[in-house]
């Protein structure tokens, strides 16, 4: 029996025939006006109606050029066009950005029937104007999945198309009239094999030697009464055969969709870029080299975004936004490239803290460099004066964090923040801890005293599971002294002892 | 007295939310049924947002519509668990019957603080108070007691503070506005805001809840929207 077609559903179906008309270019077009409009204004005055009606009553190139423009509108001008164009040149509008877009770039996009490029206006409305029909919104879903499959390929066309002279004149003339008609960043899609970042070695802990230091790192969902999900802190290490090791740890934004991935993902990145910085005694500035390692481990994350911006049907994506609906999910993404909600926060957010050491020019001393950003716990035990000293420290009764490693302006912002412990010294015997706030959460103790009361110290077995069996036994006694606020949340350790 | 408190809303000590928004014919003017999905929307992102990695839910959420009757959208469902495409706002709900929207949204906390204290673990002294904003645009039809009715909203029992009532105006007549001092918990949050800013108001109740703010701050943080 024939499916009966309801009326929503049969809107769906002739607005993906309009759409399956579309050649590429008109398709690119709409992807980089949409791209524009999106990052201008949050009002958004020109409706879908308004660029039917134009389509109608035959609106030609001048009369869209006039419409662009602020000066006012002869007395001729219907009352309603009089009224659009005074909104949309009140300021802050993405409908006069939509249109400049397209106004500026159909000659690269071999558009030239206005018909056509007021079509794309109206998708670009329709896209972006509040909707309050669940077909509306479906429409609208699906004008943005066009729009982020072809931007990557309208950015290089409008590159490619720009002559040498009008890129030298454009560098050197950043405050043209129409500033947000050139997107701010070029997205070239690149593919990225996520299962490197699904093959966990810290969720089962891991230990790194060399001749001089050894490391133990691992990661773990914590308490049963965190009642947390999944385990969104990640750890990371490599050595070279010269002293040298590198390290990071990283804790998901419990609030951030994709906090798992992004974990995983910056503690890797961050070593790996370190890892060939140091290892092949590339630089030798402290600073630059962990600040290459932050900025490594956003541009990843801002990379892994693209991905799922361009696939959100990949499975991928599917395990990042894990129960948030597809169009819920790809608002956030949206919303942490070009934020225009504050209250919604970034995707694939995390904490960083990481760094190296290395052998210094003094004998039997290694330097130790680390850089932060957003919080956890650095401690340090001198060996010979038998005492504890708390390097980075965390606000126990704040959960929020201002910056972040994550994708988009709130990251890059970040990185550049980027903090720096004081380098320090560390000789045989000495011990270094780096813990997520989860192990500091509800008490006052330093956290060597936590991990010795899990068996530091009286353990036997300092083998790979070390570091993790450490974790799983902070998080059973938590569990059994049923006192909620105890390490309530992820936990996560590195530890390094030289030898 | 539980009323200024900034408690946390976390998996043991979720808050309760409730919205009632008026869907009355007049609702259609100024856009306002448009912003109000649009805004409630975007709340619901952000609130699915911010529940992501724990097993249990920091909010539970209860949305209804009123004109001649109520419309469900939430009760007591965490977050995740709302249709995103099921807010939708139409301004088709014909009269605006004030004291049914009220008695609603008693029951729905109700409902909400019985699944809350059947979670193990439920620590309802340091939970945030409920929060109860209640929208609409224009004078109650009902015959019915609207005091009565906010009162039985109002006193519903919570260990260690109380149900916050929120009244918002949105472009009122001057006329019929007291009534919504007498819906709300005080006479002081009660506000008539500029039906323009009505997107920006509802934005501000997710701002205030997700960063464990009180109904107090949230009128103070929304006096630019009010209506002159």
């Amino acid at each position: 029996m024939a499916r009966k077609i309801t009326k929503s559903s049969s809107g769906l179906v002739r607005h993906k025939q309009i759409l399956d008309g579309m050649n590429q270019t008109e398709k690119e077009l709409f992807a980089l006006t949409y791209d524009a409009a999106c990052r201008s204004g949050k009002s958004f005055a020109a409706s879908q109606g308004f660029w039917q009606s134009c389509i109608k009553h035959n609106a030609n190139i001048d009369w869209l050029r006039q419409l662009a423009e602020p000066t006012p509108l002869n007395h001729a001008a219907h009352f309603v066009v009089k009224r659009i164009h005074n909104d949309i040149h009140s300021g802050n509008d993405g409908s006069l950005t939509a249109l400049q877009t397209v106004l500026e770039n159909a000659q690269h996009f071999n558009i030239g029937e206005t018909r056509l490029l007021i079509k794309i206006l109206e998708l670009v409305a329709q896209t972006l104007r509040p909707t309050q029909y669940k077909i509306g919104i479906e429409i609208q879903a699906l004008n943005r999945t066009i729009a982020h499959q072809y931007l990557p390929s309208a950015q290089n066309r409008l590159q490619e198309s720009i002559t040498p002279q009008q890129q030298i004149q454009e560098s050197v003339m950043p405050t043209q009239k129409v500033q947000s008609n050139s997107p701010k960043q070029f997205v070239h899609v690149e593919q990225v094999d996520l299962t490197q970042y699904y093959q966990r070695d810290d969720e089962y802990g891991q230990k790194i030697e060399t001749r001089w230091q050894t490391l133990w790192h691992a990661s773990h969902r914590g308490p049963q009464l965190a009642s947390k999900l999944e385990n969104q802190d990640a750890t990371f290490a490599q050595s070279d055969n010269n002293g040298t090791m590198v390290f990071a740890l990283a804790d998901g934004v419990s609030t951030s969709m994709g906090a798992r991935l992004a974990s995983a993902i910056s503690a890797r990145e961050f070593c790996d870029n370190l890892a060939s910085q140091l290892f092949q005694k590339k630089s030798s500035d402290a600073k630059d080299i962990l600040l290459n390692g932050t900025a490594q481990a956003q541009h990843q994350l801002e990379k892994v975004l693209n991905l799922f911006m361009a696939s959100p049907e990949s499975n991928d994506f599917a395990i990042v936004r894990g129960q948030v609906q597809p169009m819920v999910a790809v608002r956030l993404l949206e919303n942490t490239l070009n934020p225009t909600q504050k209250n919604w926060g970034a995707a694939l957010s995390t904490t960083l803290i990481g760094g190296f050491i290395q052998p210094s020019s003094k004998k039997n001393i290694f330097d130790v460099h680390l850089a932060f950003i957003g919080d956890g716990v650095v401690e340090f035990y001198d060996v010979q004066k038998q005492t504890v000293e708390r390097l980075l420290n965390i606000d126990a009764n704040t959960t929020e964090i201002s910056n972040a490693v994550c994708p988009g302006p709130l990251g890059r912002k970040s990185v550049e923040q980027s903090l720096f412990l004081q380098p320090f010294e560390m000789k045989r015997g000495d011990w270094l801890l780096i813990s997520s706030d989860g192990l500091a959460r509800g008490h006052e103790k330093y956290l060597f005293k936590v991990i010795d009361d899990s068996g530091f110290t009286t353990s036997q077995k300092h083998d790979e599971k070390f570091a993790w069996e450490l974790l799983e036994n902070t998080a059973k006694s938590a569990d059994a002294q049923n006192v909620k606020s105890l390490f309530n949340d992820n936990l996560s350790l590195i530890l390094l002892n030289i030898k | 007295m539980g009323f200024l408190t900034h408690k946390r809303a976390t998996s043991h000590t979720p808050q309760v939310i409730a919205l009632i928004i008026d869907d009355s014919g007049s609702m259609r003017e100024n856009d306002k049924a448009t912003q109000a999905t649009a805004s409630v929307q975007d709340l619901l992102i952000q609130l699915q947002a911010s529940t992501q990695g724990a097993s249990g839910w920091r909010f539970l959420l209860n949305i209804a519509k009123f004109g001649d009757n109520i419309t469900e959208i939430a009760v007591a469902s965490p977050p995740l668990e709302i249709d995103f495409n099921s807010i939708a706002f139409a301004a088709t709900g014909g009269a605006t019957e004030m004291p049914k929207a009220l008695q609603w949204a008693a029951w729905a906390i109700e409902q909400s603080l019985h699944k809350c204290r059947q979670l193990p673990g439920y620590d309802e002294t340091n939970a945030p108070n409920p929060l109860c904003v209640f929208f609409s645009d224009g004078k109650n039809t009902s015959r019915d007691s609207v005091p009565n009715s906010a009162m039985a909203l109002r006193s519903i029992p919570f260990t260690g503070g109380n149900v916050d009532v929120v009244a918002c105006g949105i472009g009122m007549n001057p006329n019929d506005f007291p009534i919504m001092q007498q819906i709300a918990s005080r006479p002081e949050l009660a506000a008539n805001i500029d039906p323009y800013r009505l997107g920006d108001f509802i934005a501000e109740v997710g701002a205030t809840v997700q960063y464990d703010r009180n109904a107090v701050d949230l009128l103070r943080n929304t006096e630019q929207y009010y209506y002159d």
